[in-house]
């Protein structure tokens, strides 16, 4: 163990250098310390070997690759009923509920660890499992054109997908065929171009992943910032003669927010003096750094955003006609859905909040650009668009949730019982208390979303009265949409 | 470091190939029943179906002029679209008689379209 | 920069006041609306409700706490099932054959009756509103959300005026 200095001490000088640009004594809804961290592998050493391990990545996907590698043959050979079929179940009320419920909420983006999708092209990109192999690897290596190097296109590829969540989530051939397509996309991507990029880039999961995990209660960061600047030879960016430079393409010495990192942990491995650590902290913090920001994320916020109340309205709503559009009982239906779908979160979301920001700026005088006000405003719709969905998760898996043991038991739909659950029935448990659990959430994800958007506008007009004024439209447009979501929900 | 390379790709080749390989050995080692099922307005050709007790049945459904359904309670249920074959596996653990019926809307003998699952000891 | 400080944790303090307000006002309101009956004359109610893939018609249906609800629910096409939230009533419905469940709406709240025999695709979309008033848990919330937003607006312009 190398030198650990007193953290406190590090972190105020961060401040000070500006690299985050979060006030030092912020404090989320008056009493959670917005620099409050703990340091799991300072706490548990264990944690670290384990992180450094090699094997440790490796064997997280293998177990996570296996189980898909099954679900995916049922998903083409299994019953076509999707509650019955492994791969729907899996994917569409396990893997989304433990995503939007556990993972990315409390654990960042975990997921990403353990994701079987891109574990083929990596090791072949690397003509490695496990040990970093010398030499070149099995890819053009390219870099992905810097006019792409951002989250548009994957919005775009999100967006397209979005248009067939109602077939996607029912239909286990058209499930089976997209994470097949993902797979050999990561492998082609992987063979022309470097590293993670199909991750980083192009995979439709990781823009909301990534989005939302700014919420999340953990995050790697680097430990003491002076080990790092007195460190010339950044190993975790270009790499050591046992480890990779960072997959996903960020520098661990002044990474300051979730979105990009992809928990693969290289940079624990990289670094000779130890100087990465995991550790706990409050959620949302990331959504206060002033570095990076951009259009992009805020339209991902949109898209998220809108589509939370679009699928509440369709999966969760009473109106047949919506539901016949999404499964496209009908061309002109379903071409009405689509159309006011990509409409709505595309145009509509970002025009009515850009409609209050711009009257915010009107009512408080400020001379910062609208532009800037507007993209750094757009961060405060993350906490309530991320509870939004959480909200609706809790209407997937409370009441579906004995689907899971059933097709562990009999996964291809084809009548086993391998381990005795195949006859679980059907049974919603919860029901009663899952309103009050949805709005416990909203209603959490509204007071936080003013907070983040009361310490943003600060934050860019650096200036209390002009920061009120600023706020007070944003509040609204804030209220309106967990009212929207609580007529949705519970209403 | 050759040998954990090694070990590895055993453990991927064992997990990736071999899992899906084994789930299938697990089904294909049962006795197999094909049956071709065709559906129409308003019938299904045949109507009754005489399976051993632990046999496995494998259904052609095929939709000859309309969008059908196929649908035994808490066993299965599919929709078959003309020129769309589909193939729905039944494992007769238990004897009975299990009714199925057209789950789609197919007109005005709809209800009346109905067959059924013999299962014999 | 003192002043600063102090004033930064007086606008976060009444956010905080604000929510936790609201909290206490939603657990009061959870609370008591469960537990109080409605002061008014219990009345039948009597709908029709068809079961098609995959919809209910019709798709809302609005009572009052208290009233006995009497459904005749019949499937238009498929095997369907009745589940209703929150009561547990689960009725399987066979094409064509005339069911009929009652009970009593005591539970107030917004609540999902669902399909609950496989019909098809969309089958864990089949979903309706059974609305029996007064639905606390929404009036709660929006109260929270008004609570949370006045209380936010009136703290600006607090500090707007002060300064």
């Amino acid at each position: 163990m190398s030198a650990v200095q007193k953290p406190r001490q590090d972190r105020a000088e961060r401040a000070v250098r500006g690299m985050t640009g979060i006030p030092e004594g912020s404090k989320f809804l008056g009493f959670i310390p917005v620099d409050w961290r703990y340091d799991l592998t300072e706490r548990f050493p264990g944690l670290r070997r384990v992180l450094r391990s090699r094997w440790t990545s490796f064997l997280l996907q293998l177990i996570t690759a296996s189980v898909f590698a099954v679900a995916l043959v049922a998903g083409f050979i299994g019953t076509p009923v999707g509650n019955a079929n492994l791969l729907v179940v899996l994917v569409w009320i396990f893997w989304w509920s433990a995503l939007m419920l556990i993972m990315v909420p409390f654990f960042s983006r975990i997921w990403c660890a353990l994701c079987p999708l891109p574990s083929a092209g990596e090791w072949l990109q690397r003509r490695a499992f496990v040990k970093k192999r010398q030499g070149k690897g099995l890819t053009l290596g390219k870099r992905w054109p810097a006019a792409l190097r951002n989250m548009w296109p994957v919005n775009l590829i999100f967006l397209g997908m979005a248009l067939f969540s109602g077939i996607l989530t029912t239909r286990t051939t058209v499930t089976a065929w997209l994470l097949l397509g993902m797979v050999l996309g990561a492998i082609v991507i992987s063979l022309i171009f470097e590293r993670r990029t199909f991750c980083r880039y192009l995979c439709p999961v990781g823009g909301f992943l990534g989005l939302y995990s700014n919420m999340a209660t953990m995050e790697i960061r680097h430990n003491v910032y002076s080990v790092c600047r007195d460190h010339k030879h950044k190993e975790c960016v270009v790499g050591t003669n046992e480890a990779y430079a960072c997959p996903w393409m960020e520098a661990p010495t002044t990474m300051a927010r979730n979105t990009y990192c992809g928990f693969c942990f290289e940079c624990f491995r990289t670094c000779s003096k130890d100087n990465m650590s995991v550790r706990l902290r409050p959620p949302g913090t990331d959504l206060l750094v002033n570095k990076n920001r951009g259009l992009d994320e805020a339209w991902k916020a949109f898209i998220m955003l809108g589509a939370a109340a679009i699928y509440a309205a369709v999966m969760m709503g009473p109106w047949g006609t919506l539901k016949d559009w999404a499964n496209m009982t009908s061309v002109g239906g379903y071409l009405v859905y689509a159309s006011s779908l990509a409409l709505t979160v595309m145009v509509v979301v970002p025009a009515v909040w850009g409609a209050f920001v711009w009257l915010g700026r009107k009512l408080s005088g400020a001379d910062v650009p609208f532009v800037r006000l507007f993209t750094n405003l757009s961060y405060s719709l993350v906490p309530i668009g991320m509870l939004a969905w959480i909200a609706f998760s809790f209407a997937i898996i409370l009441p579906n949730w004995a689907y899971i043991p059933r097709v562990i038991s009999d996964p291809f739909g084809w009548g086993w019982d391998l381990f005795g659950t195949a006859g679980v029935e059907w049974n919603p448990v919860g029901m009663r208390v899952m309103p009050i659990l949805q709005v416990a959430a909203l209603l959490f994800g509204l007071a936080f979303s003013i907070d983040v958007a009361w310490k943003i506008a600060r934050q860019t007009l650096g200036d209390d009265r002009k920061a009120s004024l600023a706020t007070i439209p944003p509040v609204i447009f804030l209220a309106g949409v967990t009212g929207l979501f609580t007529w949705l929900l519970v209403g | 470091m050759r040998w954990q390379e090694i070990v590895a790709g055993i453990l991927v080749a064992a997990c990736l190939i071999g899992l899906p390989a084994a789930a299938l050995a697990y089904q294909n080692h049962r006795e197999t029943r094909v049956v071709t099922l065709e559906m129409m307005q308003w019938e299904y050709r045949p109507a009754e179906i005489r399976v051993k007790k632990g046999e496995q049945l494998r259904l052609q459904l095929i939709a000859k002029d309309v969008v059908h359904g196929f649908q035994v309670d808490g066993i299965a249920n599919v929709e078959v679209r003309p020129g769309k074959p589909e193939e729905v596996i039944i494992w007769a653990q238990d004897a009975g008689v299990y009714r199925f019926r057209c789950s789609m809307f197919c007109g005005l003998g709809h209800a009346a379209m109905v067959g059924q699952i013999v299962v014999e000891e | 920069m003192e002043m600063r400080q102090n004033k930064r944790r007086y606008g976060t303090a009444l956010l905080a006041v604000g929510a936790l307000l609201a909290l206490g006002v939603y657990a009061a309101l959870a609370l008591t609306g469960v537990a109080s009956a409605s002061g008014r004359e219990p009345n039948v109610v009597e709908v029709n409700v068809a079961a098609r893939q995959w919809a209910w018609e019709p798709g809302v249906i609005e009572v009052n706490q208290g009233d006995l609800v009497r459904l005749n629910l019949m499937s238009l096409d498929v095997v369907h099932g009745f589940y209703l939230d929150g009561y547990g009533i689960d009725e399987a419905l066979v094409a064509g054959q005339p069911v009929t469940i009652e009970f009593v709406a005591d539970k107030p709240g917004r609540w999902m009756f669902r399909c609950s025999e496989v019909c098809g695709p969309f089958h864990p979309y089949m979903i309706g509103w059974l609305r029996v008033s007064p639905n606390w848990y929404a009036r709660s919330s929006l109260i929270g959300v008004a609570l949370l937003a006045a209380g936010t607006i009136g703290g600006f312009l607090l500090k707007v005026v002060k300064s």
